[in-house]
């Protein structure tokens, strides 16, 4: 990060010929800091390339907050379905009393010759309702494994996701740290040539050589000022971003770490039942049949339990992470805008000045000056802040930033 | 020597290659033996088994199951088919674009992972597998008051074999009918579907008689027609029909049909493996059968035919010599033997 080419000895050299100017005493800077180029890294940043950039940025966080919230709906969905499965289990329970198998095949035709005939034949099989409750069940884990899976993905993309903004932070950091290294320069530079100035007759050359640097000086001290400013904002809010960033990659990541538990117990569930289901309707030994039924029965209901513990806790884990997410996101958005809205007026209002001291000028140039206010001349702003501690708080800025050294006539 | 064991083993767990080759074998087997129409369809569970495939998977499922004792899938994985398959438009949605997978799968495992299911129900999507599982009922003929249809129940039952039951039968007046018909419409009632469900697996004779004692209905035909059991070489050695399989490489498949029908001549048991229903009864038990039959005017007939390869094929012969039974023994082509041979023609 470097502030400009010139060096101190060649700044010095440069000034040599101005016999009012004091450059033996190092702690001054030199007249050249007022052509010195700062160098930003990244792209040149505006209010509106800002406000953009952080737009970006929380649309990426908004897409993972819906996919947050569709987890949420299916969730409720899943509960919904798991209780009309808990109902209908219980059927099947019911079922299982009606359909105890006969112990052998002859006794089974016995009761079918006449005079001999039983009583209506039942609605259901029970090895089919086990087969298609097994069938949902296997369904619902899949679908949570499915949605493990993309939740592996979504925390993949925040970890990438807080990468690149780490990288913006660092760079508008740096930035933030030029800009305001140049102006501490600046300033110092200003106070002293205000200072020198003042001891001088007021048509000197030397006097009007220092009223012009004052007022390039003044030039730079706002548009840097505006960048620093800038820069300073880019850092508070990229590095709020992150950490909301980082807050719902954690929370991804301990759901997605919920799911895998419960489809891994549930899956473990579920194999012990498929081969229970085998043996129904099979077993020649109607107590043995009845004993699987009851294990399969035990199995899918262990199943069922899962999901709806695994329902509780996450709906339980929405409702204390999730809706404080969101809500923190959006107070942050108020702030965000808020702290834009700054910006945008002060950058406003630095254009409107810069303007102004345009037209000012060419007017000047034409004769003109009794159609412009008078040109009044300022103390150099003073800096809130040092390079180790760059401006205030971005929604003090209205108080404490950057001024409009010109009195914008806003 | 029985064909229609009820599991008493532990499911046989086959890895990557093992599975492969297996589901390679399997499938062979199955086409080799040319089902007809009084079987599940051949097709379908050919597809199903190139869906258990790792070349549709993509590796995504380390492992088969298998039942020992049918030879064929256990219930778990043509439930991860039809689950799948089911799933597959849900799973397709949720996947990031094809751009980014392609981009990021070869260095991030999460994406990897995601590209292969991309294929896989990308795979599935495409070109479903039927299910092996269904039920249809066929209108034949309205003959007032009653109608006639027949019921065919496709099912995968509780030994591991696949079933299909038709059930052809006229449905005449009744408080509870067991067809359900509006006009030309004709939909089985519940308590027929559970009573196909369960019984579906026994012979069709019981089947029979237990239809005709239903209220309202006259049964003209039930024929039961099974897949399996299969003998592939990738499955240990039993007792059984499977100590005909000859050498490292043997196996052997058998396809059963069990008739009872009322427009059948004669009784004739074809199936070197199962004895008629009749043949098991007391005396007495045997006297109340054949009035039953009588009343009912019904016949049986028993059929098997087998696939086998070449080395088991002296075995099987000889087994239906013993037998005093002539069956359709389909000797397994050289070019179907290989798990090169995948998928299947």
């Amino acid at each position: 990060m470097g502030m400009g080419t010139d060096t101190e000895t060649e700044q010095a050299a440069d000034i040599d010929s101005d016999p009012d100017s004091d450059h033996s005493d190092p702690a001054l800077v030199p007249r050249s800091v007022l052509a010195e180029q700062v160098r930003y890294h990244g792209q040149s940043i505006t209010v509106r390339s800002l406000e953009s950039l952080i737009d970006g940025e929380r649309s990426r966080q908004n897409q993972q907050v819906q996919e947050l919230q569709v987890l949420r709906a299916r969730n409720t969905e899943i509960q919904r379905s798991v209780v009309e499965e808990l109902v209908r289990l219980r059927q099947i329970a019911q079922e299982v009393g009606a359909e105890v198998p006969k112990p052998g095949l002859w006794s089974g035709l016995r009761a079918l010759m006449p005079g001999r005939r039983k009583g209506a034949l039942v609605e259901h099989s029970v090895e089919q309702l086990l087969r298609e409750q097994y069938h949902l069940s296997v369904c619902r884990v899949k679908e949570a494994a499915d949605f493990a899976d993309r939740l592996a993905v979504a925390e993949g993309e925040l970890y990438d996701e807080i990468d690149r903004l780490n990288q913006r932070i660092i760079e508008s950091s740096q930035n933030k740290a030029a800009a305001a290294n140049f102006l501490a320069r600046l300033q110092t530079f200003m106070e002293k040539t205000s200072a020198r100035r003042r001891s001088l007759g007021a048509d000197s050359v030397a006097a009007l050589t220092m009223q012009a640097d004052l007022d390039r000086g003044r030039r730079l001290l706002t548009e840097h000022a505006m960048q620093l400013q800038l820069y300073h904002t880019a850092v508070e809010r990229l590095s709020q971003l992150k950490d909301s960033t980082r807050m719902l990659g954690e929370t991804i990541a301990c759901l997605r770490g919920d799911i895998t538990q419960y489809v891994m117990a549930a899956s473990e569930k579920l194999d012990l039942v498929s081969g229970q289901i085998r043996a129904i309707g099979a077993a020649a030994d109607a107590s043995a049949t009845l004993l699987e039924m009851k294990q399969s029965l035990d199995g899918l209901s262990e199943s069922l339990n899962q999901t709806t513990r695994f329902v509780a806790e996450t709906q339980r884990y929405f409702r204390e992470n999730l809706d404080t997410l969101v809500g923190r996101l959006e107070v942050y958005d108020h702030e965000t805008r808020a702290s834009l809205e700054v910006n945008l007026d002060l950058s406003r209002a630095a254009d409107d000045a810069r303007i102004a001291r345009l037209v000012q000028n060419a007017l000047s140039d034409g004769g003109a000056q009794s159609a412009l206010p008078g040109r009044r001349s300022r103390a150099p702003r003073q800096l809130a802040t040092a390079p180790a501690s760059p401006p205030d708080h971005a929604r003090n800025a209205p108080d404490r930033g950057p001024r409009d050294p010109e009195g914008s006539p806003r | 020597m029985s064909a229609a064991p009820v599991s008493g083993l532990s499911d046989c767990t086959l890895q990557e290659a093992a599975a492969e080759s297996y589901l390679a074998h399997a499938a062979a087997l199955v086409r080799q033996a040319r089902l007809g129409a009084q079987f599940p369809s051949g097709r379908a569970v050919v597809a199903n088994l190139e869906a258990l495939s790792a070349r549709c998977h993509r590796g995504l499922y380390a492992q088969l199951v298998v039942e020992p004792r049918s030879g064929l899938p256990a219930l778990k994985e043509w439930t991860r088919v039809r689950t799948d398959t089911q799933l597959a438009p849900q799973v397709l949605a949720g996947l990031p674009p094809q751009e980014q997978l392609a981009a990021r799968a070869p260095h991030d495992p999460v994406y990897g992972k995601q590209l292969l299911k991309g294929l896989y129900f990308s795979a599935l999507a495409r070109s479903p597998p039927p299910p092996i599982e269904q039920l249809a009922v066929a209108l034949q003929r309205l003959a007032a008051p009653g109608v006639q249809v027949q019921v065919t129940l496709d099912k995968l039952d509780a030994r591991g074999l696949l079933v299909r039951c038709m059930v052809e039968l006229v449905q005449g007046p009744s408080p509870r009918p067991l067809i359900e018909r509006r006009g030309e419409q004709v939909a089985a009632a519940p308590e027929l579907q559970a009573l196909l469900y369960r019984r579906a697996g026994l012979d069709a004779e019981f089947l029979f008689i237990e239809l005709a004692a239903q209220p309202g209905v006259r049964v003209r035909r039930v024929c039961v027609g099974t897949i399996g059991p299969l003998y592939p070489p990738e499955l240990p050695a039993q007792a059984g029909l499977c100590e005909l399989r000859r050498g490292p490489g043997g196996q052997l498949a058998t396809f059963s049909i069990d008739t009872a029908a009322c427009d059948l001549a004669v009784d004739c048991n074809n199936d070197p493996l199962a004895d008629l229903l009749g043949q098991h009864l007391s005396t007495t038990g045997r006297a109340e059968y054949e009035e039953a039959r009588q009343r009912l005017g019904y016949r049986v007939t028993k059929d098997r035919k087998f696939v086998v390869d070449g080395e088991s094929l002296p075995a099987v012969t000889a087994l239906c010599q013993d037998a005093g039974t002539r069956n359709v023994i389909y000797p397994l082509r050289a070019a179907a033997l290989g798990p090169d041979s995948w998928p299947p023609r």
